[in-house]
């Protein structure tokens, strides 16, 4: 069942995959998704790629990340980090 | 009125200088007179500095100002003379070139190796079909305001519609070969035949390779790369430890040769199909026949002839187009072609290439006479028989004019030696300090290349390889490389009269119309540029007659010392004395917090220079390099390369002697990899390597 928390990750997922494609300009397809991992066996981003990631999605979602954060962010896939960044949104929102 | 543009393939200036490394630098002068446009003039640095793939930067703008003035000053120009110029992020405006690399998903370097094979015609690139790759190791990132995830380019032009797209690359396993056994390029190719040795990999199995790619940053082509040599390596020196390779009876070579013979006969197979597959793909996606199309090959990939050659046999392509700097130190020529075409001037306007030999013409024989007057024991003008008998005695310098530019000797700054005895060949070897096994190129008169070579046609850049001829083998011993091929430069009378009066007399005389042609500079050491570097040369290494613009000089001996040869600085004033603007520029990004192993980040991540005022920032990337340090040796020697080549107390003179090796200046183009579970050791070093070089490889 669809909960707006839920509807708000995915909407989130598929922007992060713009962001990909757009602005890392990140070969993304049909299959880059919500379980996408961000390494190996995914998008194989490596960590200094990550790094460029994570600075986009702060100015995209306007959150600033730590370090320790944005290299946890390389162990995860496209739905971790978008619940990730919705967290972080709610808790910046709150 | 003529308008003049310059390309120029140096390196950024400021704080960039230190982080956004660019070797085998290089500069072109352009001209355009209505519609037809020029290529006036072309440096590679490296002839000048005498530092091999010159990588030393311009720290400051002031600097590389004076530099690019001096380079003009031989054609009677000054840089207020020049309309545009390409290739610098901070000096004129390379935006249309940049604007093209991404809106086609490449690399702005690949776009600099495209150009300079798709853009040697004019009327070829309007009117014909060409199909195009652009593969070497890597791309430099100094003109990416991203980091690119496709490296290499392919193209295909027909009658003037051009379409790129992404191509995988050899180049990224050449690359980790060259940084895992410490040898160049060259030597490697060489090294596919020298045994018959065989081992079926499995670390190198069609199995283990199914699925991966090499397309760069967006499949981490290079770690892939590092890792399967790495376990190749380590597979069949297994098979060496075991007896299962090593004992085909070739006994001059050592356990490492055997080792080096099976792996890189096995990459070279994997290179070559990876070229089959991204030529496939282009004449699939666009229908095109290949033997109604040209083919065109740039990039450091574009000098391993066995690849062109099976490119052009197994296709049929019609012909074949490659400049003779297919390397990094092409890039000057193929900006300056983009440059040139993203601004709309060709293929409007005409331009043909117009050879190899525009490179600098300052030879410079009345300073070399009064330098080596007491060495000079002869001086008589070029005489044809005169020549022969040189030739026949002992290996002859041969310098004229216009230095020719890419990485190999094609006759205007050549060691030629008799081709019909081994003797030639040790003798080139031990006079070049190389293995035994190195093969000497020939040239051949143009009109008998098929003769002597099976399927022999036009070849005038050395950059094919064809078969001797089994029944003519036995005459000229000294150019057949182990495998029975040879690669030939073809000279025609156009090409050069005096060259060609040489070897047509020497043909007359034996016979054979080839003679041995190899690079004339001593190991470690680009080519020579001048007459006095050539006499210097040829006084240090025992060559007793050079001709020189038509001069023919017998040397003796001098009674004083006897001039060093090997790697040392040439034109100390145009590139020595930055240190302390440099230390200025080192000490104020060492005060904002980052320090060499961010700088060696920077350099393959453009995008993150604007984010390092961040603490966080600066942060992460300290964090990324001590686990890139742990998981990749080669991290740590780069990181001491930097230090030893830009940190305070570095300085020109002493990167002839300091700058560490070919591998350590080879930026590595991996970070580490998440998740982070499995650290291997990427990179075992090779046992045996051959010495240490003061050079960076081509990629």
């Amino acid at each position: 069942v669809a909960t707006p928390a839920t509807e708000n990750t995915d909407a989130t997922t598929r922007r992060l995959v713009e962001i990909l494609s757009e602005r890392l300009e990140w070969p993304v397809d049909a299959s880059t998704g919500e379980h996408t991992p961000l390494g190996e066996e995914g998008l194989g981003l490596d960590s200094l790629m990550v790094v460029e990631f994570a600075l986009d999605i702060e100015e995209e979602f306007g959150l600033e990340l730590n370090e320790d954060e944005m290299l946890e962010m390389a162990g995860m896939t496209l739905r971790e980090v978008a619940e990730f960044v919705s967290s972080r949104a709610a808790a910046a929102a709150s | 009125m003529a308008e003049h543009y310059l390309s120029a393939y140096l390196t950024a200036t400021g704080a960039a200088s230190l982080y956004w490394p660019r070797h085998d630098q290089c500069v072109a002068l352009w001209r355009r007179d209505g519609d037809e446009v020029t290529l006036v003039r072309y440096w590679e640095l490296e002839r000048l500095s005498g530092l091999k793939h010159h990588y030393w930067p311009s720290f400051d703008d002031a600097h590389r100002r004076r530099l690019l003035d001096s380079l003009l000053s031989s054609e009677g120009l000054t840089l207020a003379d020049v309309d545009e110029v390409w290739g610098l992020p901070d000096l004129g405006d390379s935006s249309p070139l940049v604007d093209f690399a991404r809106e086609n998903g490449v690399s702005v370097h690949s776009v600099g190796h495209l150009f300079s094979c798709l853009l040697l015609d004019s009327e070829l690139f309007a009117g014909g079909t060409l199909v195009a790759l652009a593969i070497d190791g890597g791309p430099d990132f100094v003109l990416e305001p991203r980091t690119p995830s496709s490296w290499y380019c392919g193209a295909v032009v027909r009658d003037g519609v051009l379409h790129v797209r992404p191509v995988q690359s050899p180049g990224l396993l050449y690359t980790a070969a060259v940084m895992a056994l410490g040898l160049e390029p060259g030597t490697l190719m060489a090294s596919t035949c020298l045994c018959s040795c065989t081992g079926d990999l499995a670390a190198l199995s069609p199995a283990e390779l199914a699925g991966r790619t090499f397309f760069g940053a967006r499949d981490n082509g290079w770690q892939t790369a590092t890792r399967l040599v790495a376990a190749a390596l380590t597979e069949t020196r297994e098979l060496l430890a075991a007896g299962l390779i090593g004992g085909c009876g070739e006994d001059r070579l050592s356990p490492e040769d055997h080792v080096r013979t099976v792996v890189m006969r096995r990459i070279q197979e994997i290179a070559e199909q990876i070229a089959v597959d991204d030529v496939r793909g282009l004449l699939e996606e666009f229908d095109v026949d290949p033997r109604e199309a040209h083919l065109a090959m740039s990039g450091g990939s574009a000098l391993n002839c066995p690849t062109n050659s099976r490119l052009l046999r197994e296709f049929g392509f019609r012909g074949f187009q490659c400049p003779p700097c297919a390397n990094d130190g092409g890039q000057a020529l193929g900006l300056g072609l983009a440059g040139l075409y993203t601004t709309g001037v060709l293929p409007a306007a005409r331009f043909r290439f117009p050879g190899a030999y525009v490179g600098p013409a300052d030879v410079d024989l009345a300073a070399a006479s009064s330098r080596y007057a007491d060495a000079i024991v002869d001086r008589s003008d070029f005489d044809p028989d005169r020549f022969v008998a040189d030739l026949t005695a002992a290996p002859v310098a041969w310098v004229d004019g216009a230095s020719e530019i890419g990485p190999r000797a094609l006759g205007h700054r050549s060691l030629l030696a008799d081709p019909r005895g081994i003797e030639s060949k040790d003798r080139l070897n031990a006079v070049k300090d190389r293995q035994w096994w190195r093969p000497v190129a020939p040239i051949v008169l143009e009109e008998q290349v098929a003769a002597w070579f099976e399927g022999g046609h036009r070849s005038p850049y050395m950059l094919e390889t064809f078969p001797v001829a089994p029944s003519r083998r036995a005459e000229v011993p000294a150019v057949v490389h182990l495998d029975g091929s040879a690669r030939p430069q073809t000279l025609g009378a156009d090409d050069d009269p005096r060259l060609f009066a040489a070897v047509s007399a020497f043909a007359a005389h034996t016979g054979v119309p080839i003679v041995c042609n190899t690079s004339l500079n001593a190991k470690g050491e680009p080519i020579v540029q001048t007459a006095s570097e050539a006499i210097a040369f040829c006084l240090a290494k025992g060559v007793r007659v050079a001709y020189v613009n038509g001069t023919r000089l017998e040397l003796a001996v001098p009674a004083r010392e006897l001039p060093a040869a090997g790697p040392r600085p040439r034109r100390l004033e145009l590139f020595a004395g930055q240190e302390p603007e440099r230390d200025r520029l080192w000490r104020e990004l060492e005060a904002q917090g980052i320090g060499v192993e961010i700088m060696a980040l920077v350099a393959r991540a453009p995008h993150l220079r604007v984010w390092l005022d961040r603490p966080s920032v600066r942060r992460v990337l300290t964090s990324i390099a001590a686990r890139t340090v742990e998981a990749d040796p080669a991290w740590q020697l780069y990181l001491t390369h930097l230090e030893m080549t830009y940190g305070p107390g570095g300085t020109f003179e002493g990167a002839f002697t300091g700058g560490g090796s070919a591998e350590d200046a080879l930026m590595p183009l991996v970070a580490d990899l998440f998740p982070a579970g499995e650290r291997e050791q990427l990179r075992p070093r090779s046992t045996a390597p051959s010495g240490r070089l003061n050079t960076v490889p081509q990629r």
